[in-house]
């Protein structure tokens, strides 16, 4: 799958292949011994950020779960 | 600007464990229903003291109007959908939540679907999927389908009621009315079929809800579809 921004893909596809390792592997077998994707994130997102902005879309300042906050769990 | 609005809410099972839903979750795109995502975005990620995971993920999907519908909102024709989707994953419950709207095209409609994807305690082979919508528009020739549509008789759905206690609608919808309305038995059909299989709905404004419903509502019906296809996300 490609990133908004096209230059992030190859970026995008790193970090998307150690969080999918991470979390079946780690995260839900309840290993608490941390993020080993912190680093390939950090350059994702420097790289789509950018192009977020470049492309005008309207992301910022949106609440966590927004709109309609009326649920019930925390 | 006062909004008319229509909740839904259904549930069904889905024959994956939890663990493969969720891998399903993340994996999903690209996948052959879903041709109208053009692009897909982590923005955010965290785990939380109490070992929950919190997501946000942009998407970016196009927008293909029907022909009369072009005509009528062309500030529409070339921009994209940009679709937000924010979830937590509880992997001591077992249970995933998600919440996903659009961010543009808020003028013409907004959709905001709130998914529950919950392991079956009874059946750890299963997975349970609450859905919940509102769908809310300000312009007149959309709210009233939206609000009023009735039900050929040839139409009538399966429901599927929740079997827990239904949520409150958010403010500005108005609560569902005792008929069941074409539009819903629309959106669910397309939900569960894909967006670009063919229900005959009635009345054109009904069409370009039915579209805009199936290219918002996507997210959900492309889990089930995926997680039971491919096997691939069983790893």
């Amino acid at each position: 799958m490609n990133s908004v921004g096209e230059a992030c893909t190859d970026l995008k596809r790193e970090y998307d292949q150690c969080f999918n390792r991470w979390f079946a592997e780690k995260f839900l077998k309840g290993d608490r011994s941390g993020d080993p994707c912190t680093e390939t994130f950090r350059r994702y997102q420097r790289c789509v950020q950018k192009a977020i902005k470049e492309k005008d879309i309207p992301v910022d300042g949106v609440e966590f779960m927004g709109p309609n906050k009326d649920k019930p769990e925390s | 600007m006062s909004a008319m609005g229509r909740y839904f809410h259904s549930e069904v099972h889905i024959q994956s464990p939890w663990h493969q839903v969720l891998a399903a979750f993340w994996q999903r795109y690209p996948n052959p229903y879903s041709a109208h995502v053009l692009t897909e975005d982590v923005l955010y990620r965290e785990v939380t003291p109490s070992n929950h995971l919190l997501s946000r993920r942009l998407l970016t999907k196009t927008n293909r109007l029907p022909g009369w519908a072009e005509r009528v909102f062309p500030a529409h024709l070339s921009r994209a959908v940009y679709v937000l989707e924010d979830s937590i994953v509880d992997p001591d419950a077992n249970t995933l939540t998600t919440k996903t709207w659009n961010l543009n095209h808020n003028t013409l409609m907004t959709v905001v679907e709130r998914c529950l994807f919950e392991g079956d305690r009874g059946r750890p082979s299963w997975t349970r999927l609450r859905r919940e919508a509102w769908i809310c528009s300000a312009v007149y020739g959309l709210a009233r389908p939206i609000q009023t549509a009735e039900l050929p008789p040839h139409l009538h759905g399966n429901q599927g009621g929740s079997s827990g206690k239904p949520l409150p609608p958010p403010p500005h919808a108005t609560p569902t009315v005792t008929q069941r309305p074409a539009l819903l038995v629309c959106w669910q059909r397309v939900s569960t079929k894909g967006a670009g299989h063919h229900v005959s709905c009635e009345d054109k404004s009904l069409g370009l809800v039915r579209h805009l419903c199936s290219l918002l509502l996507s997210s959900s019906h492309n889990i089930i579809t995926v997680t039971e296809k491919y096997a691939k996300f069983s790893k």
